[in-house]
Parts: C-alpha cells; sequence; structure tokens
C-alpha cells in the first residue's frame, strides 16, 4: 500500500463520506462488471458491489487491509460472487458455462493479486482503447457502440442495421480481438 | 500449449457469454492441461474488463450508485439518533418554518490530515487533528460514537488511542458536542479552560482571535476548569459560561443594556458606553436560547442585538471572506435575526435594506460604509 492509499484508508475509518465517492469513482464501474461478469444479471451485480460498499462502512472501524485496495476490493466482490453462483449451483442445472465460470474465478483468484492499475497506467490504457477504437473499421465501430455505450442485445443490433445476428456477433468479436491485442503489452 | 487464433476468439466469445456448451467445455478442458494457459486466460480476462470498463464508462451508473450508498447510510445513522432529533424537532421546526425561505446546501469541506505522517516531535506523534477552513463546517465521529460539529475556521486534535475510557480533544475554535454517555470523563481542552463533562450536548466557543471563550450548555451537566484559577465552575442547563481571557486585547468592553424589543433583522446604533469598569474574568448568563448558540451546525445563524463588528467576524468565517470597516460607528450597529444559508450577496443586501450601510465586494474583501441616505423600510413600523 502506498502512501495516498494510506491516507484512503484512514479517511474510510473515520467515514469520510468524501474519500467514499472517490473510491466509487475510482472502483464502482470496474467492481460492477467484475461482479457482473460471474453472476450474468445486471441488478445482482450492482447489489454485490453496493453491499459490500456498505458493510465496508458499517464496518469502518475493524477494517484491516493488508493487501493494496484493489485487490481488497476485487477479492471481495469474487468471494461474493462465488458465493451467488454457489448458492445458484444448487437451484439451477449444473451447466458447462456454469462450471468454467467457477473455474475461470478460481483462475483470477490464483495467478493474479491485482487488477487494477495505479491512475498513470489506467490513463495510458485509456487512451490506448481510444486511438484503437477510433482505427475500428467503421461498421465494427458502430455495432461495438451500440452494444457497449447503448447496452443494447445482438438481436436489437441486428435489427436496427439490417443485418444478420452472425454478423453483429463477428463484429463484436473482431473489435474485442483488436482492443485484446492493443493491450497485450499490460497483461501478458 | 500455444493458443491458435480460433480460441482465442472462443474464448472472447465465452466472455461475451455467446459461448454454447459444447464452447465451454472446450476451453474448460483446455485450460485444465496447462499452468500457461491459465495465466494466458487471466490477462485476457484483465484486458477485457479494462475495455469493458473503458467502453461502458458510464458517470451517472456510478452517480446513482453513490446516492444509493449514501442514503442507506444517512439512513441508517438517522435511526441511530432519533431520540436525539425528536427532543430539538419542535423548537427546530420552529425555527424552520419562520426563518426557511430558501435553503442552500452549504459545501462541506474537509480537510483532515494526520500529524502522525508529518515530520513532527515525538510528542505530537499519534494525534489526529481535523482542520476546517473558512467557507466550511464540518462533522466528525470518534470512536466513542460521540459527535463533534465543527465550525468553519476552526480545528479538533485527539489522541489515536481515544477510547471508551480515555476520552480527551483539544480544540482551537468553534464546535459543537454531542457526547456520548460513559462512567469516564471526556475532556474538550481550550487555550484557557478545560471542560469536563460525562455525556451531554454542548457548545463551545474559544477562537484564538476572539477575546472571550463561550460554553453554552444544551443538556447534562459540565464542569469547567480554567487553567489559572483552582476553583471549577458547574453550568446546568440552558446556561452559558463566558470567559474573558486575561490577555485579551480589549481589558474593558461593555455594551449599553439593549433595547429588549424584538424584531426581524433590526438595526439601532447601539450608544458607544464603553466604561473603565473591568470585567469579571467568569461570567455565567442563565436562560439563554440555546439554539442561538448552536443553529450553527445546521448552517444557520442566530443572532440577538449582535454588534455588527462580531456578526462581521461570524460571516467572515462563514463565507471566507474579510471585512473592512470603512466607519468606525458601524461597528456597533447591532442586528437581531436568523440568516439561514443565504447567498453572501443577499445577506449583505439584507444589511443595506434595514440599516444606514453599504457594501462593495472586491474578491474576498467587503467594505462596508456609512449610508446616509438611508431610509428606514416602514414595514416593521411599531
Amino acid at each position: 500500500m502506498d502512501k495516498e492509499e494510506k491516507h484512503i484508508v484512514k479517511g474510510i475509518k473515520q467515514g469520510d463520506k468524501e474519500v467514499f465517492r472517490k473510491l466509487f469513482d475510482i472502483y464502482y464501474q470496474r467492481l460492477f462488471l467484475y461482479a457482473r461478469s460471474y453472476v450474468e444479471n445486471a441488478d445482482t451485480a450492482k447489489d454485490i458491489v453496493q453491499d459490500l460498499f456498505i458493510n465496508m462502512w458499517e464496518k469502518r472501524k475493524n477494517l484491516f487491509i493488508n493487501s493494496s485496495l484493489s485487490s481488497y476490493f476485487f477479492r471481495a466482490v469474487h468471494n461474493r460472487s462465488i458465493q451467488f453462483l454457489r448458492h445458484k449451483k444448487v437451484i439451477s442445472e449444473f451447466r458447462e458455462n456454469h462450471i468454467l465460470k467457477l473455474k475461470e474465478a478460481e483462475i483470477l483468484y490464483s495467478t493474479s493479486s491485482d487488477y487494477i492499475f495505479s491512475e498513470v497506467q489506467l490513463n495510458e490504457i485509456s487512451n490506448i482503447l481510444d486511438q484503437t477504437n477510433s482505427s475500428l473499421p467503421e461498421k465494427t465501430r458502430e455495432v461495438f457502440r451500440l452494444s457497449r455505450a447503448e447496452g443494447k442485445s445482438y438481436h436489437d443490433i441486428a435489427r436496427t442495421l439490417n443485418i444478420n445476428i452472425k454478423t453483429v456477433e463477428y463484429h463484436i468479436t473482431k473489435a474485442l480481438k483488436i482492443f485484446h491485442d492493443a493491450l497485450k503489452d499490460f497483461f501478458i | 500449449m500455444k493458443l491458435n487464433n480460433i480460441s482465442e476468439r472462443l474464448i472472447i466469445k465465452y466472455f461475451e457469454g455467446q459461448a454454447t456448451e459444447k464452447e465451454a467445455r472446450l476451453i474448460s478442458d483446455w485450460l485444465d492441461q496447462d499452468k500457461s494457459n491459465k495465466q494466458f486466460f487471466a490477462a485476457l480476462k484483465k484486458a477485457h474488463l479494462e475495455i469493458e470498463a473503458n467502453a461502458v464508462e458510464n458517470d451517472s451508473d456510478t452517480e446513482l450508485a453513490f446516492k444509493r450508498f449514501l442514503n442507506h447510510v444517512d439512513k441508517n445513522e438517522k435511526q441511530k439518533d432519533t431520540d436525539r432529533k425528536k427532543k430539538n424537532a419542535s423548537l427546530r421546526n420552529t425555527v424552520l418554518r419562520y426563518a426557511a425561505i430558501f435553503i442552500i446546501i452549504f459545501s462541506v469541506g474537509i480537510i483532515c490530515y494526520f500529524l502522525g505522517h508529518n515530520i513532527s516531535p515525538g510528542a505530537e506523534r499519534g494525534f489526529c487533528e481535523l482542520n476546517v477552513p473558512y467557507g466550511s463546517r464540518s462533522m466528525v465521529i470518534l470512536p466513542d460514537s460521540s459527535k463533534i460539529w465543527l465550525n468553519a475556521g476552526s480545528k479538533i486534535k485527539y489522541s489515536r488511542n481515544f477510547n471508551l475510557s480515555c476520552r480527551e480533544v483539544f480544540l482551537e475554535g468553534e464546535a459543537y458536542f454531542e457526547i456520548k454517555k460513559s462512567r469516564h470523563s471526556f475532556v474538550v481542552y481550550t487555550s484557557h479552560l478545560d471542560i469536563r463533562v460525562m455525556g451531554t450536548a454542548f457548545n463551545v466557543k474559544s477562537y484564538p482571535d476572539e477575546d472571550n471563550i463561550e460554553t453554552t450548555l444544551v443538556e447534562g451537566n459540565i464542569l469547567i476548569e480554567s487553567k489559572k484559577s483552582a476553583k471549577p465552575v458547574y453550568l446546568k442547563p440552558r446556561e452559558k459560561l463566558t470567559y474573558h481571557k486575561p490577555d485579551a486585547r480589549t481589558k474593558v468592553t461593555c455594551l449599553k443594556k439593549e433595547n429588549e424589543e424584538e424584531q426581524s433583522v433590526h438595526s439601532a446604533p447601539a450608544e458607544k458606553t464603553q466604561t473603565l469598569t473591568p470585567r469579571r474574568e467568569i461570567h455565567i448568563k442563565k436562560n439563554v436560547n440555546t439554539e442561538e448558540y448552536t443553529s450553527w451546525k445546521d448552517g444557520t445563524l442566530i443572532f440577538n442585538k449582535e454588534p455588527l463588528e462580531s456578526l462581521a467576524r461570524k460571516l467572515e468565517r462563514k463565507y471566507d471572506i474579510t471585512f473592512s470597516f470603512e466607519d468606525e460607528k458601524l461597528k456597533s450597529y447591532s442586528y437581531s435575526g436568523t440568516l439561514r444559508d443565504f447567498p453572501l450577496e443577499q445577506v449583505l443586501k439584507a444589511l443595506e435594506l434595514t440599516s444606514p450601510v453599504k457594501y462593495s465586494i472586491n474578491e474576498k474583501t467587503v467594505k462596508l460604509y456609512f449610508n446616509k441616505d438611508f431610509k428606514p423600510l416602514k414595514l416593521l413600523s411599531k
């Protein structure tokens, strides 16, 4: 933990709402997406992250963080998501996708302690992604934008643009592949 | 095992939630084959999260989530102090009903730093310090769940060992305390007075640039000891103690006995009747309206026959400005009334309309002039 993080942790312990606001700004969106990638339901994911912050507030006086803040947050979201999935597993059918989800969580948990970068790195990543986005073929960019920024389903996009759903899938995978390649240096 | 192009696309497909059962099985098996596969997979996942975060960056979602969080937290906190609030509710409502024309939420800035982090001598280590700049207010909850509201330009310091059996704080400036009941006393140290309490609510005003230290008790009882004299003073509810600092700049100040009539924002130049009788060091006033001394914590200033000089000092702290009196006689004009969190301009306008005062603002300095053309408003005619 660096000095800045120690300062933030002190703020949490004191119940400084401004500090919590900052935490939301940095982490909320990422934690939400992370939770959603497991539980596959936006509302559940929101609840999981919300619950984590409230829990942090209520237990702030006894808060003990011995890792970096980001790894603390992601582990907490991870644990909560897994708990949810395990519970769901009992009631839902045992599916391959589900098994893979649990495996994925396990892998992420064991191979990395940090999911989040410093602010400088985040800015750099964001710049790269912006550049990559503008370099995408026009059609691919449009499909990706409709999917991500407007949250439209593949089905809706296919209808709006009057194209095949497979073509939508193709454009999205293509966009993601290009983004992934652009970010390779950061992760591998 | 090296990954071919199709598999990477497959993983992305899976991240998208588009993988079939068969494809999920394929990935699952592939992951079990080699440790490096897992590492590659983890890297891909992290990159994917960043891409998503960047693509859907949605401030309003974050904003909404934070509001939801605040709502929950505030509701819980309120529940905890419902009992106390109930007691004050009726009084506060009355004040609100008459005074609230508009309510502007004042930005509350908190600058908090820990001396422990600074390079400071050993004795200063292990203290928490909370500084509230001019133009702000702040509230802090101590580890024993006592609450302290800090007024603008105030500073509070307490040991990091602060706990239920060792409750001590150092105050410079003005603060309202709501102290949790406990067997162990809670002590507030100011420059000249030590205030010892068990469990109560009270206000302390001890600005270094003011000649008096004031303590107003709302409920419970408190014991006040002057650092100089050995004899402690007990205060009962609705009593206000004023301590005149022996090192004060003005040794003699005695205002004329004011008009007893109540009027809103009424001004009448109080005649200067400064006598040479030295003020007693400690003075206790009974049956005060405690709201007058504690309402600042909710953003309201209540003043009762207050000379413009000291009213100006309150406004200076509240709005982070400086007044300059272009005419000495203005200082002794006195005002009564209630001010909520109005914009500064509106407050100054009110002064202009009700008294022979004119103002001009230049950045953070407000100059006050005598207005010889002033005609009193006939609205408040007796």
